[in-house]
């Protein structure tokens, strides 16, 4: 539960980031660790946590008293037990948001921190949450995934998925509950890890996750235990009480920055196309109209998806000082985000960042991958993922054929534990060893959001030489047959269909 | 946590489900119920208060239907002794007492206050820390 992992290289310490919430001092504090304990830089997760790579196991505590200091721990960030709670990053900004899903991320979090009864479950447990209608966190690819819903009284509630993962048995998450008040949200997850902590397997750790035992017994079956504990239960629940929520709510509500009026932040001419691909592809609007979020990309051929040095922790801190009101928040995807930025102040963020690759406009292209470490740190992987990841962005560097190729998710895991995402990539990619060669299994038409859908193989593994060429041979295949410009990539592979693309890539 | 007396009268499961269908077992005065994590939940239907102690081993550190089963018999409305015996972590014994067991069978050589000290120092990170609108991780040890 303590967070530390001993990799291949060296330990890894992962750090929890409830619901991708950080503040500035605790991103300098992060930077500090990173060049004092690490190799000056740090990871940011799938899981919208943060790992340093490179630690000596006997700095640890000291590393632990560091972040202790700014609030921050590595408390079941890994072990069989319910693990960070993840969230939408554009929670209490979005504009088809019901309500802003923090407060309740927060509820459960300290609800489930060294929970008595669920430190030791059959295997770890992950829960996610959103409060849109666009799916931003992966919900049905989670153990329990929680959406915030109104009902036609207008009361809220949660639509509450049960069973959803990846891993080498990949299944998209069973609807357990149309409408859960939202009073009964704790005593229902009670119920659910009561019934998976009894029930679930322990004899295979390959088949101990909760998803096994729902598709084992049935979502109906398994729903009747889960209603049959829930109503068995009292009001003394070992979490605590529902009746805080509106302590915690207090401390979500936004705080609009200023905006800050500054000379000399004009753009030079030949400044303006690249500002306007930035404007486009990297800053979002948000419900309060006069403000944006502004995506910090963490993905270009220059690192790995997903790291960060601490020099660029630093800026990043100091914008979210000056303009975003000392918030920023990690993704689901391995960026950051500055979630609060005024209209006018977005030159000024955009040329702090112009002199790092965090202002690449490649949010949601072919660049933006998600990557799992591979053979470069991780023990379990069968094969690389970040060399293949920086060799497909390398093929598309080009800023006007990146805009112009729409959004396409790339994701690639190195091994079956599929930490990388491939199964709900529009793009998968996994990587497997045969006799001591590298080869990638290629999936299409997965997808991670509301519609979330498991890729579909298409066709034998190519091997380590061949892989960045047939993803080229994927992506240009879709532009030469894409009806316009509009039609984005799923679109187009349920159109033409998957044999289609299997033509192109093995004739 | 005390160590646990067996002076009292382990009856068995067979006796139990009889004692559940209604048969008396008058002669026995102190009663204790032997579960396991492996135990059917149904054993747990029956009239639990007429037992004296339920008495749940643990095989393996690991395995933690120990708590959801000590919290399901609480849960239930057993008022007597609930003890765990077995392979257990003294940093567990905390979670176990807030899961419903009182006694614990333990090593003579187990440190267990300084779990206790550990879960003191934790006391606004437990579940139910929310009423204070923060958390706190970086309390010391005294």
């Amino acid at each position: 539960m303590n967070g530390l992992y001993i990799q291949r290289y060296a330990p890894m310490l992962r750090i929890s980031i409830p619901y991708g919430e950080l503040s500035s001092s605790q991103l300098r504090m992060l930077a500090d660790i990173a060049e004092s304990y690490d190799r000056g830089f740090g990871h940011i997760t799938t899981r919208q946590n943060i790992q340093f790579n490179w630690l000596k196991l006997e700095q640890v505590p000291d590393i632990l008293e560091k972040l202790a200091e700014v609030q921050m721990h590595a408390i079941q960030t890994s072990g069989n037990c319910i693990r960070n709670i993840t969230c939408d990053h554009l929670a209490g900004i979005d504009l088809n948001e019901v309500e802003d899903p923090r407060p309740w991320c927060e509820l459960v979090r300290q609800w489930a921190t060294l929970h008595p009864e669920f430190l030791y479950l059959p295997r770890k447990f992950k829960i996610a949450f959103t409060g849109s209608s666009t799916d931003r966190a992966a919900i049905l690819a989670h153990d329990i995934g929680l959406r915030l819903l109104r009902n036609k009284k207008g009361e809220t509630g949660f639509e509450v998925y049960v069973g959803g993962g990846q891993g080498r048995t990949p299944i998209v998450g069973s609807l357990i509950e149309p409408f859960l008040p939202e009073s009964d949200l704790l005593p229902y997850l009670e119920a659910i890890l009561r019934v998976y902590n009894l029930k679930g397997r322990r004899d295979n750790k390959y088949k101990a996750r909760i998803k096994i035992l729902v598709k084992s017994i049935g979502i109906e079956v398994f729903k009747s235990e889960v209603d049959h504990v829930f109503k068995n239960l009292n009001t003394d629940l070992l979490g605590h009480k529902t009746a805080d929520l509106s302590t915690i709510k207090s401390r979500f509500k936004p705080v609009l920055p200023d905006s800050i009026k500054l000379n000399g932040h004009s753009l030079e001419s030949d400044q303006h196309e690249n500002y306007a691909r930035w404007l486009k592809k990297n800053t979002l609007s948000t419900k309060f109209r006069d403000y944006k979020s502004i995506y910090l990309s963490l993905k270009h051929p220059d690192r790995a998806p997903g790291d960060i040095t601490a020099a660029e922790m630093r800026i990043v801190a100091k914008l979210a000082d000056k303009y975003s009101e000392g918030l920023i928040r990690t993704t689901h995807t391995q960026n950051l985000l500055l979630p609060l930025v005024h209209r006018s102040n977005l030159v000024q963020v955009w040329k702090a960042l112009s002199n790092t690759n965090m202002s690449v406009a490649n949010i949601n292209t072919v660049q933006d991958i998600i990557c799992c470490p591979g053979f470069e740190y991780c023990s379990l992987a069968s094969t690389t993922s970040i060399p293949i990841a920086h060799e497909i962005q390398s093929r598309f560097m080009d800023p006007v054929e990146l805009q112009a190729l729409g959004d396409i998710q790339i994701k690639i895991s190195g091994c079956v534990n599929a930490c990388g995402h491939h199964h709900i990539g529009h793009i998968g990619i996994l990587g497997v060893d045969k006799k001591g060669q590298e080869w990638f299994q290629i999936t299409l038409g997965g997808r991670a959001d509301q519609s979330l859908k498991i890729g579909e193989r298409l066709g034998p593994a190519v091997d380590r030489d061949s892989i960045a060429d047939t993803v080229e041979v994927i992506i240009r295949h879709y532009l030469g047959k894409r009806l316009d410009q509009h039609e984005h990539f799923l679109t187009t592979l349920d159109r033409i269909g998957i044999d289609s693309f299997r033509q192109a890539v093995y004739g | 946590m005390d160590n646990f007396d067996f002076s009292d009268r382990i009856i068995t499961i067979i006796e139990w489900n009889a004692f559940n269908q209604g048969n008396e077992i008058n002669e026995i005065q102190a009663r204790v119920l032997v579960l396991s994590a492996d135990s059917p939940t149904g054993l747990l239907n029956g009239p639990l208060n007429k037992l004296n102690r339920i008495v749940v081993t643990s095989v393996d550190f690991n395995d933690g239907r120990i708590f959801s089963i000590g919290r399901q018999i609480r849960l239930l409305g057993y008022t007597g002794s609930l003890t765990v015996v077995g392979d257990l972590l003294p940093d567990q014994f905390p979670a176990l007492l807030s899961c419903g067991f009182d006694k614990a069978v333990i090593l003579e050589n187990f440190n267990t206050s300084q779990s206790l000290e550990i879960d003191q120092a934790f006391d606004l990170f437990e579940a139910g820390d929310s009423g204070t609108g923060k958390i706190n991780f970086n309390q010391r040890l005294p």
